[in-house]
């Protein structure tokens, strides 16, 4: 019998932990993950804060799925341009559409199309040198309004205030940053509708904020209050910490809604509400949303199509509940195997439509070149350059190491 | 005598430094792999040796993983005097508890009277250290060490 062919769309965590699960469950199935960039690993890579590398440990393990023989990376192939539904149900046996929740949710009240309004998502990857951000980079001026309370946010407030020094060990790639943030940032307000016990944001990341050098947090609407939680605690300290004058004030407004983006053409302030209807006007010059991502319409899927990751649950869950979910697929796919839903015989991989495409040796290309063009003290120095990215990707004469990890 | 890994992970690290461990070894050794999810401490057998590999999740908690394993131990602890095992662990030395996860099994394990052999093994995730490099070398140090307990030939 035809070994299964499995053709995942979207290399990210959720497609990588896909193709784990099913190249262990399967072992003679025939797995190609497809991407629309010519690399691999999606948020890991663009949606990771630079400074949180240890986050990215888990790429070690997609590095070694890639090494098997049976599995297959294929960069630059664009679901919906390149290659559609029914033309990957005639290539494989089992499709698995793993391609997230990329798109920022709208704050929906007037003035959000100003310019200086930008989503969290939009800002992290022009932050993490996304090739397609470059064309129409954002701009952050000092003063910010920053919209949300989750951790989006909390990465919001500690990118924005880091000094050069504090970057140290990570892959920010400090020409960039100095185009997004022309000049130090010097004042946020910070609006998060829940109050401060129920902000979303974890302990762990308001711990972090406590150890940058320049901000001074305070409360300037609503109050921390006296319940605990471990975040209100965390929250308590890193107001209490700072007290001496600073060149960064970081004000929280807790408890208030976004009434409106105030301007003419730009954003020139934000009207905030308070739920005892009380109206302030913050002067900002850029408005950060982090209110979460826009899912995409989950039609019903035909057969031996499955989904997972930020497609299937919505835009919730960390990077190790991908790993769950991916046991679950696994779970699924036998189970249609078993009642003959999936009879396996298509042609696979060698199906797929030519094109520019890289492939995971490619990958080791860039990532060696990355690493070998880094800086003092940072990690890698990434090509945000789509035609370097291909270049570099397709040039067999580069020097590959061997894949990080070899143990043999 | 075999060599057991036994592995406590969240995202798949831990699990994945097993695997290789076990490559690794697995011309010199019996080895046999355990998830600690699907692992009951009390069938645990002071006749293999034990090569512990365990996460630690957030800041300085146990991976999901781990959990059952940890609180079947506490709850219940069996008689593990005579068992030999090395511990090795996955942490973030950015968090104030570094590869806290493990230290809680370690801790769990001696209180049920096993006792902990050779080298303590840490990997820091916000290192450019390679893992799988860091697991094999501390598995081939301990059992060197350990050698005169396993018996090269088993």
């Amino acid at each position: 019998m035809s070994p299964l062919s499995i053709g995942i769309v979207g290399a990210g965590p959720a497609g990588c932990f896909a193709a784990q699960a099913l190249s262990k469950d399967f072992m003679d199935a025939e797995i190609t993950i497809l991407d629309r960039l010519p690399v691999p690993f999606g948020l890991l890579r663009y949606g990771v804060a630079a400074d949180h590398q240890g986050t990215k440990a888990v790429q070690h393990q997609f590095e070694r799925l890639f090494s098997r023989p049976n599995v297959e990376f294929v960069g630059g192939l664009d679901y919906g341009r390149d290659v559609d539904l029914d033309r990957l149900r005639s290539i494989f046996d089992v499709v698995v559409l793993a391609t997230g929740a990329p798109d920022d949710r709208r704050l929906g009240v007037e003035g959000e199309t100003l310019e200086g309004v930008i989503g969290a998502g939009r800002l992290t990857r022009a932050l993490n040198s996304h090739p397609e951000a470059g064309a129409e980079l954002p701009v952050v001026l000092p003063r910010v309004g920053i919209v949300g309370s989750g951790n989006v946010a909390a990465d919001l407030l500690r990118l924005l205030s880091k000094t050069s020094v504090e970057w140290d060990g990570s892959d920010m790639d400090d020409a960039l940053l100095h185009q997004i943030l022309p000049r130090p940032v010097t004042e946020v307000h910070l609006i998060s509708r829940s109050d401060a016990v129920e902000a979303r944001w974890d302990a762990a990341m308001l711990r972090e904020l406590a150890s940058l050098k320049r901000p001074r947090f305070q409360v300037l609407t609503g109050s921390i209050g006296s319940r605990g939680s471990p975040e209100a605690d965390a929250l308590r300290e890193l107001v209490a910490a700072r007290s001496e004058p600073t060149d960064l004030s970081i004000n929280l407004h807790f408890a208030c809604v976004v009434e409106q983006v105030l301007g003419r053409d730009r954003v020139e302030g934000i009207r905030i509400r308070s739920h005892t209807g009380l109206r302030k006007d913050l002067p900002v010059d850029t408005v950060l949303t982090a209110i979460g991502f826009e899912p995409r319409p989950v039609e019903t899927v035909p057969p031996r199509v499955y989904r997972t990751g930020w497609l299937r649950t919505g835009p919730q869950g960390t990077i190790p509940a991908q790993r769950t979910l991916s046991k679950q697929l696994a779970l699924e796919i036998a189970r249609d195997l078993r009642s003959g839903l999936i009879q396996p015989g298509r042609p696979g991989c060698a199906a797929l439509p030519a094109g520019r495409t890289t492939n995971f040796a490619g990958w080791r290309r860039i990532d060696a070149y990355e690493r070998a063009q880094a800086v003092e003290q940072r990690v890698r120095l990434k090509i945000s350059d789509i035609e370097t990215l291909y270049a570099v990707g397709q040039d067999a004469n580069l020097a590959v190491a061997p894949a990080r990890g070899t143990s043999k | 005598m075999k060599i057991i890994i036994l592995f406590g992970t969240e995202s798949g690290n831990a699990e994945l430094l097993a695997d290789e461990v076990a490559e690794a070894i697995g011309n010199r050794f019996p080895v046999v792999k355990h998830d600690m999810s699907e692992t009951d401490p009390m069938e645990l057998s002071p006749g293999d040796f034990h090569l512990v590999i365990c996460s630690t999740h957030g800041e300085g908690v146990l991976p999901s993983g781990a959990v059952p394993f940890a609180a079947a131990l506490d709850r219940d602890p069996p008689d593990l005097r005579g068992l030999r095992y090395a511990m090795f662990g996955l942490g973030d030395h950015s968090y104030d508890h570094y590869a806290r996860g493990s230290e809680i099994i370690d801790e769990h394990l001696r209180a049920a009277g096993a006792e902990r052999v050779g080298l303590y093994g840490r990997y820091d995730a916000s290192s450019q250290d390679d893992p799988v490099q860091l697991a094999c070398e501390w598995a081939f140090a301990v059992l060197n060490e350990a050698g005169h307990l396993i018996g090269e030939n088993a």
